[in-house]
């Protein structure tokens, strides 16, 4: 699915959704909302303190855009298994397709699934497709995060292995251009990477807070269950520099300790994480700064090994590959396709090399966003390129032939290589919390009219300045 | 226009459909007859789709001809876009209300999912209505091509449906913020009228989105 949100134009900020501030401002409070409170996003609201909360609260942003994102692509995907193709028996036999030139091991189990399924296609495809669109919900409906993130990850692993075959990964022939290693294991890795951790204080829509206030989210937060939030938060003590603050210390210490790696997988931490810096991207808050570059580096050098295998390098691998995705693309999608096929000839192997390094120059400039955030910044933007012009080039999963089950690889791929973003607010206050005596930005600690607390306000990030408001967020039932 | 997909997924979505234009119905009659503040525009739209994508996914419940159903979604979506513009020429932007999903209320209480959401929604209803009656893709694929070689009909079905969707998600993850508002949490000087519920004008707004959805893809199969 080509999301507009998964698009060049997009710009990692601190949850510039202010046209939600009125609607939900009213939601909680009586009255009409403040004049400007809609300019102001909840994130924007958020008087963040320095140092890791603030972080947290702009990194919990970018994880719910993340899953939202992700809910779409479900959705998209329970939709499309709706087409009236998928209820006959091509469906099944789509699937035992991918059975070819695997080897016994893998074929076996896609065989006897295909079989399975031809036996009842409608039902199974109802349930099939129903799944996938509770899951988009449930992603989207915040109660269910955890349970549809882990459903994202059974069902994701479940489709690339007996219905994707691995993602052709045994064949010699998967290339990352043709769509390797499959979208399912992108979207089970991908619903890992976006996990909630246990305890975070986020901004979730409506929760506006007044400096020196406890946080009014009796909500959860993105991906908290009801009630998680507001239980760190009705402890507030002194806020995190001692001056009040949104934050309690207690729910910042927890942001901390969230972000050494206490969230699904406890390793990988990193020297930076041990002192209490938070990972500054979404994927290293999730499973920890080293594991996610592990992930990044296994991923993309997988990639590497797949396009310098010997039937991709072949001289007319390359161009073949395009001309075949030239028959599943739109008109004007195809004739992009056979131009580029025609192009390359056969120079396959060029092209193979060439792809592989791009491969590998991802893969090594983006594993670390907390080191150097503009080479992660610079590789993330490569592969949402690379995802974008990959499954335009494939028509996206042959979406326009009615018998598309997904968008293809590409969405999903950016999506991943969104979770690697450094964020900027984060890399700020995480520079901050190094230091505490030292403030990143001078603005950070400029106390506000009204505000007793110290800060990192929007304005010193460069985003419009928020309005202190004393509306909380709409009760949670 | 008639869609082809199974039987009884049709008379689901159908159903589900009828369903929402009823609720919808009650919502006006209730609203306008005990004077609650509700999405007077939105609820009316939501009848109106309801009706006619009933229409098209079980052809035995279509009551009035395309070209009268073009003409309504083409003045609705008039409608949709001038509020749209006037809500962006008067502050510059258009408020919470207009954001795609963000089922919010106002101050007075009314229920909106915003005009540029409601728009798109026309234009998608205007696009299913434009398909031919056997759908683009089927058309296309019995002359030996593929749906995308049908015309424009499925590159602008597919775009309506993704942002319909997003509209979608958008609006779920909205649900659990949308309060029930009693008669006491009325502020002094505002209708002490309740309003009529946001979460099920938002779940209107979802089940209408997943349909259409639905209906857009199959423009394509």
């Amino acid at each position: 699915m080509s999301h507009p949100a998964l698009t060049a134009r997009w710009r990692w900020r601190p949850a510039r959704v202010g046209r939600f501030g009125a609607a939900h401002a009213a939601a909680g409070s009586p009255g009409p909302a403040p004049a400007g409170a809609a300019d102001a996003g909840p994130a924007e609201a958020v008087d963040a303190p320095a140092g890791a909360a603030g972080a947290g609260v702009a990194a919990l942003d970018a994880r719910r855009r993340l899953q939202l994102l992700l809910a779409g692509l479900w959705l998209l995907d329970g939709v499309l298994q709706l087409q009236s193709v998928m209820f006959t028996r091509q469906f099944p036999a789509m699937l035992a397709e991918s059975a070819a030139g695997q080897p016994g091991v893998v074929a076996a189990p896609v065989t006897w699934a295909a079989r399975l399924i031809a036996g009842h296609p409608a039902p199974a495809n109802a349930a099939f497709a129903a799944l996938q669109i509770a899951l988009g919900l449930g992603l989207a409906w915040r109660p269910a995060v955890r349970p549809a993130l882990a459903g994202s990850v059974l069902w994701g692993l479940a489709v690339w292995w007996l219905g994707e075959g691995l993602g052709g990964l045994f064949t010699g022939t998967a290339s990352p251009a043709g769509g390797a290693p499959g979208a399912a294991l992108l979207y089970a890795v991908t619903a890992v990477l976006l996990w909630p951790p246990r305890t975070e204080v986020s901004s979730p829509p409506g929760a506006w807070v007044t400096p020196g206030q406890p946080v009014q989210a009796r909500h959860g937060g993105a991906g908290n269950q009801p009630g998680a939030a507001s239980r760190s938060d009705a402890e507030s003590g002194p806020g995190l520099t001692g001056q009040g603050g949104a934050v309690s210390q207690r729910a910042a210490s927890r942001l901390t300790g969230m972000a050494r790696g206490r969230g699904m997988a406890g390793g990988g931490r990193s020297a930076a994480e041990r002192q209490g810096r938070p990972a500054p991207f979404v994927a290293g808050q999730a499973i920890g700064v080293r594991a996610a570059a592990v992930v990044w580096l296994v991923l993309w050098g997988v990639l590497a090994a797949l396009a310098l295998q010997p039937a991709v390098r072949a001289p007319h691998a390359f161009g073949g590959l395009l001309a075949d995705l030239a028959g599943d693309a739109p008109g004007w999608l195809s004739r992009a396709d056979q131009e580029a096929s025609a192009a390359l000839g056969g120079h396959g192997l060029v092209a193979s090399v060439l792809l592989a390094v791009l491969m590998a120059a991802i893969g090594v400039a983006g594993c670390r966003p907390d080191r150097a955030p503009a080479a992660a910044r610079a590789a993330v933007a490569a592969a949402i390129v690379f995802g974008l012009v990959t499954a335009a080039a494939g028509g996206f999963g042959e979406l326009f032939t009615g018998m598309a089950t997904d968008p293809g690889t590409g969405p999903i791929l950016a999506l991943f290589a969104l979770a690697y973003w450094p964020s900027r607010l984060a890399l700020t206050a995480s520079a901050g919390s190094a230091d505490p005596a030292e403030p990143a930005d001078p603005s950070a600690t400029r106390a506000r009219p009204g505000s007793s607390g110290s800060s990192v306000t929007p304005a010193s990030l460069g985003a419009p300045g928020p309005r202190a408001t004393a509306e909380g967020a709409g009760p949670w039932r | 226009m008639e869609m082809t997909g199974p039987g009884w997924l049709g008379w689901l979505f159908a159903a589900v459909m009828l369903g929402t234009a009823a609720y919808c119905a009650g919502r006006l009659a209730v609203a306008w007859r005990s004077r609650r503040p509700t999405g007077y525009a939105v609820d009316l739209t939501h009848i109106l789709m309801g009706s006619a994508m009933a229409g098209m996914l079980v052809p035995g419940l279509g009551f009035a001809p395309a070209g009268l159903w073009r003409a309504t979604f083409a003045a609705a979506g008039c409608w949709f876009a001038a509020q749209a513009v006037r809500g962006l020429t008067r502050g510059g932007r258009v408020p919470a209300q207009g954001w795609p999903g963000a089922a919010g209320h106002t101050a007075a209480g009314h229920t909106s999912t915003g005009p540029f959401v409601h728009l798109l929604a026309c234009g998608a209803m205007l696009v299913m209505l434009a398909a031919p009656a056997s759908g683009a893709g089927t058309a296309a694929r019995a002359a030996g091509g593929t749906a995308a070689a049908g015309g424009p009909l499925p590159v602008l079905a597919i775009l309506c449906a993704v942002g319909l969707l997003a509209s979608v998600v958008l609006a779920t993850d909205r649900l659990t913020v949308l309060a029930p508002v009693s008669a006491g949490a009325q502020a002094p000087g505002v209708s002490a009228a309740v309003p009529m519920s946001l979460r099920l004008a938002a779940c209107c707004d979802i089940a209408v989105g997943v349909t259409m959805g639905y209906l857009l893809i199959l423009m394509i199969a």
